[in-house]
């Protein structure tokens, strides 16, 4: 989609790749939580990133300016849900990841997902065609490094990946595309 | 105040008269010139100076509690006709407990950061300290960064000295 300099910040992934059959566990409830399928509500999106909370850069400015981009939407936020997928399970417990997205998306607005094992989120970031890597570390070593995808995702109501858009996009130009998906989707 | 230990390149910028340290970058008259006057800093509201270096905008996103780490950017500039190295970053350990000069890479879609020994501040040379590229990392945060709290940093360059900032805590 275009942004105010007539660049454009994403893309459709193409072929059309169906993630509403994969789900992981939501813990937003707590540790025990039940498995959310990668599919938005009804006429809305659901906007998916990967990351992890002691993140200091990348993640948080993620974060912060699809929240922005969410407040600039107004009503037609609340079309859409946002779905972090920690990548960091060893360090990020429910608790850190529900206090991190309450920060961003008040409480209650997000899926906290956390898969139970590697294998697990493997199966999920295959399909998204995203990336992440912990570092190998002695057990116990709390200051290993990850890394991992920039890209936000965006899924439609029938699990379709409809979008994807590259780290460093800003908050209008995010409220814009989902704007823009969000129609596509009731036309 | 504790600051991080990154081998050589840093204890030349403490120890401002190290031949080797001063060997490590540039030997010349202008370089002793910018040590010396990298002894009276200044520092503003944000941003600070020593010698040829004036450091601007200093910025660090506020944070929510379950992080634990920060990111301070900012933008140096040298106006020397030699270049200089930022070695060496710290705060009070009343912010953060670690902090450390870092690098986002992103490579084939994948964001990956490390820490770094230096930064090179070209001469006559502007360096942006932004999102993902380089930044301060602070480590083990005492408490989150809140939105309008400022508080002190110090970054040193082999050359030009310690240079004092105020970062402020903005919300994007």
């Amino acid at each position: 989609m275009p942004d105010s300099e007539g660049n454009v910040q994403g893309y459709a992934p193409t072929p059309v790749r169906t993630v509403g059959k994969l789900s992981l566990p939501n813990v937003e409830t707590g540790a025990n939580g039940a498995a959310a399928p990668f599919t938005a509500p009804p006429g809305g999106l659901l906007v998916v990133y990967f990351g992890f909370v002691s993140c200091p850069d990348v993640c948080p400015v993620s974060m912060g300016d699809l929240a922005a981009g969410l407040k600039e939407m107004g009503p037609a936020a609340d079309k859409v849900e946002v779905a972090f997928v920690s990548v960091d399970i060893e360090r990020d417990t429910p608790e850190m990841l529900n206090q991190y997205l309450s920060y961003y998306f008040g409480e209650g607005n997000y899926r906290a997902l956390r898969a139970n094992d590697a294998y697990q989120l493997n199966g999920v970031t295959y399909e998204f065609g995203a990336q992440w890597n912990v570092e190998a570390h002695e057990p116990g070593d709390r200051t290993y490094v990850v890394s991992h995808t920039g890209v936000t995702f965006v899924v439609n109501d029938k699990g379709q990946l409809v979008w994807a858009y590259p780290w460093g996009t800003s908050a209008p130009d995010i409220a814009a595309t989902l704007n823009e998906l969000l129609a596509k989707q009731q036309s | 105040m504790k600051e991080t230990t990154i081998g050589a390149a840093q204890r030349g910028a403490t120890k401002k008269f190290n031949a080797k340290a001063i060997a490590v970058v540039l030997v010349s008259v202008l370089a002793l010139g910018a040590i010396a006057a990298g002894c009276s800093s200044s520092s503003s509201s944000d941003g600070g100076s020593a010698g040829s270096i004036k450091v601007t905008n200093v910025l660090a996103r506020s944070s929510a509690a379950a992080q634990g780490n920060g990111a301070v950017y900012f933008t140096v500039a040298n106006s020397a006709t030699l270049p200089d190295l930022l070695v060496s970053a710290s705060v009070s350990d009343t912010i953060a407990k670690t902090t450390e000069i870092h690098e986002t890479k992103q490579a084939g879609g994948m964001m990956s950061m490390s820490p770094v020994k230096s930064v090179l501040i070209p001469a006559n040379g502007t360096v942006e300290f932004a999102p993902g590229g380089n930044h301060v990392m602070l480590i083990d945060l005492v408490s989150p960064l809140e939105v309008g709290k400022t508080f002190d940093m110090k970054l040193g360059f082999l050359n030009a000295g310690v240079v004092t900032v105020k970062a402020k805590v903005v919300a994007e």
